[in-house]
């Protein structure tokens, strides 16, 4: 019997070390592994099959210096890493007010939602000026004056539910500008943009904000950058903020230059990850007379 | 001898195991787009494609026969990747050939072993027509490589900015321009009397010339008087000639003193710069009756204090052949902004 026992052992640890396929170790190979509940292995209908899997738990590949493991149900030989990133900004034409608000179940009821369609992003502003909250979402549903979205991101925690003061309003967000318009002096002004990010690098990602220099109307000619931790009344700023709990760079409002700087980041896979950026300026009587550009770009990078 | 087999057999297990602790040739590396810069296409060839480059290091040699996975995610056009021409497709020293290309992706095949380098995987991305790029916004490009060691990772490309945030902003022009009193900038005044002129002093009048604009290039200004000091019969005070009015002769002049400070620094942002004064400040000068300049500034001009107005002074004396009479002139300033 202990013969026999020994045998097995040997043949197990013999077969396991010569075992080299993609996504395994040259020890083991691990196809599929999931902590799971509910779901089922596929349903059908007449024109369409699905294979779905509900309620995994620290899915994606992981490994150490012995191991290699890709965890999750139907994580298989066909190991296909990808990154996702896409970035808008609010367009300033779909403002409306809204009248109410719930963190809770992921509505806001505005007073006109024709702007507005199922799968877009909007955000929600409160006390629209430098000192605004914020938070942003994805439509999921419309409902009337009632907007739903899958989730809110950014100033969830501060955003008041109780909109007041006629200064709070919702904003379509697929826009690729980021559009101040005519400013005046000691009015300061803000726009949004928002960030999303899928991957199934188990390690997480990073994402980087960068400018093409200043916001500038001219060779010689710019705004000055926000020094002092804030953009504010009676000095000419221009920075920006970062809000969500994936952002980093947070509590201060900082240039935005040509220097990287890390705004987002996670440590696991991502399907939807968001962040709220809002840029804030404010001018003096004497800021020069033009019209100001800067071209910020995102950069993800996975932690494969 | 029954137990010398089992003493075998146990061995033979915990070399296994022993071999099985070596370390593995597997894991997440990190890939780059090093071509285009940051992975950003924003132009395409005439023919079709954007040539796109992928880096990383190896974690360990790449065997003959190992195949090399280039994924593409989402898959941006249903045209097939081709290979770059020419190929700068590197692979540690060692020499691959490319095939299984779809649109999705493709698959270099080791012919020798790769030592562990640094790997450059070059594809070429199909546009939708010649020259114009594929309208997905963004998509990256994965390797897993297989054959022993197992590296794998992404890299994003962004096509036509789609991780772009365009920022903008309108400031509108502003120029203003007050003639104030000469201890309130506030204050407007429009007169100068010089009094009733003796021969033992040099009179004067003052007034301040309160300039702002946000014109990107300053401003320029500029004075005339409608005749020289006179009369109303036309009987003519005598102009200075010799740069200073002086006690006890017929003279009749302007000094200007520009302000030290109010100019934008483009540096700074501060307003620390001068104005620009056309004649040094220190002469007296004849009020001119055709269009002249003063002062001016290439900068946006901004005043918060007397300091950075312009100080206008008037100054008369008589000698005694000064003819009696009142005098009078009336001088107009011009400012204009340079945006």
């Amino acid at each position: 019997m202990r013969f026999l026992i020994c045998v097995i052992i040997t043949g197990v640890f013999l077969l396991t070390s010569s075992v080299q396929a993609a996504m395994t170790s040259s020890h083991f190979e691990l196809r599929f592994d999931s902590i799971n509940s509910g779901g089922t292995d596929n349903s059908t209908s007449t024109n369409y099959k699905l294979y779905d899997t509900l309620g995994e738990q620290a899915t994606g590949p992981s490994t150490s210096t012995n191991y290699s493991l890709l965890a999750g149900y139907r994580q298989s030989d066909d190991y296909r890493p990808f990154l996702s990133l896409i970035v808008s900004a609010q367009e300033n034409n779909t403002q409306v007010p809204y009248t109410a608000l719930s963190t809770s179940t992921k509505t806001v009821t505005v007073t006109l939602a024709t702007s507005f369609a199922t799968g877009t992003f909007i955000g929600v502003v409160e006390n629209l000026g430098l000192h605004q909250k914020t938070i942003i979402g994805k439509i999921e549903s419309i409902n009337g004056l009632v907007l739903t979205v899958d989730k809110w991101d950014g100033q969830v925690d501060q955003i008041s539910t109780n909109p007041q003061g006629g200064d709070d309003y919702v904003y379509r967000m697929e826009a690729f500008s980021g559009v101040f318009g005519r400013l005046e002096a000691n009015v300061g002004k803000t726009t949004l943009s928002r960030t999303e990010v899928g991957t199934n690098s188990a390690t997480g990602y990073t994402v980087y904000m960068q400018s093409d220099g200043y916001l500038r109307g001219s060779t010689t000619t710019h705004i000055m950058d926000v020094a002092d931790g804030e953009v504010s009344m009676d000095s000419e700023e221009y920075g920006a903020r970062v809000y969500g709990t994936l952002a980093t760079s947070t509590g201060m409002d900082f240039a935005v230059t040509s220097t990287l700087r890390e705004i987002q980041t996670s440590t696991t896979t991502a399907t939807d990850d968001r962040v709220a950026i809002v840029y804030k300026i404010n001018i003096m009587p004497y800021t020069p007379a033009s019209n100001y550009l800067q071209k910020v770009r995102y950069l993800l990078t996975a932690n494969f | 001898m029954r137990g010398s087999k089992i003493r075998l057999l146990s061995f033979m297990a915990l070399l296994s195991l022993a071999a099985a602790m070596l370390p593995a040739n597997a894991g997440g590396v990190v890939i780059t787009a090093s071509v285009p810069s940051n992975g950003e296409i924003d132009s395409a060839a005439a023919t079709g494609f954007a040539t796109t480059t992928i880096a990383w290091t190896s974690s360990a040699t790449y065997l003959t026969g190992a195949t090399l996975q280039l994924i593409l995610s989402p898959v941006p056009s249903s045209t097939d990747i081709t290979q770059c021409s020419p190929d700068t497709t590197s692979i540690g020293g060692a020499t691959a050939t490319f095939g299984s290309a779809s649109s999705s992706g493709a698959t270099w095949t080791l012919t020798g072993d790769a030592a562990t380098n640094v790997i450059l995987i070059c594809v070429r991305v199909p546009v939708t027509n010649a020259g114009s790029l594929i309208s997905a916004r963004n998509f990256s490009e994965a390797i897993v490589t297989t054959g022993g060691t197992v590296d794998y990772g992404a890299a994003m490309f962004y096509i036509n900015g789609g991780n772009d945030v365009d920022i903008s902003a309108t400031v509108p022009a502003s120029l203003s321009f007050m003639i104030t009193d000469p201890a309130s900038i506030t204050t407007e005044r429009h007169t100068c009397n010089l009094g009733v002129l003796n021969m033992a002093t040099v009179s004067t009048c003052t007034y301040r010339l309160k300039i702002m604009t946000n014109a990107t290039n300053g401003f320029a200004g500029s004075l005339k008087a409608n005749h020289d000091f006179a009369t109303l019969g036309f009987v003519t005070f005598t102009n200075v000639g010799d740069l200073q009015v002086t006690a006890g002769q017929e003279e009749y002049g302007i000094n200007l003193t520009t302000s030290s400070y109010g100019a934008r620094d483009p540096n700074t942002g501060l307003f620390s710069l001068p104005a620009y004064a056309w004649h040094p400040i220190a002469n007296d000068y004849p009020v001119p009756t055709t269009l002249t300049g003063f002062v001016s500034s290439t900068y946006p001009f901004y005043v918060t204090s007397s300091g950075a107005t312009q100080l206008v002074t008037h100054k008369a004396s008589i000698s005694p052949i000064t003819t009696v009479g009142v005098y009078q002139q009336k001088v107009t300033y011009y400012v204009s902004g340079h945006f």
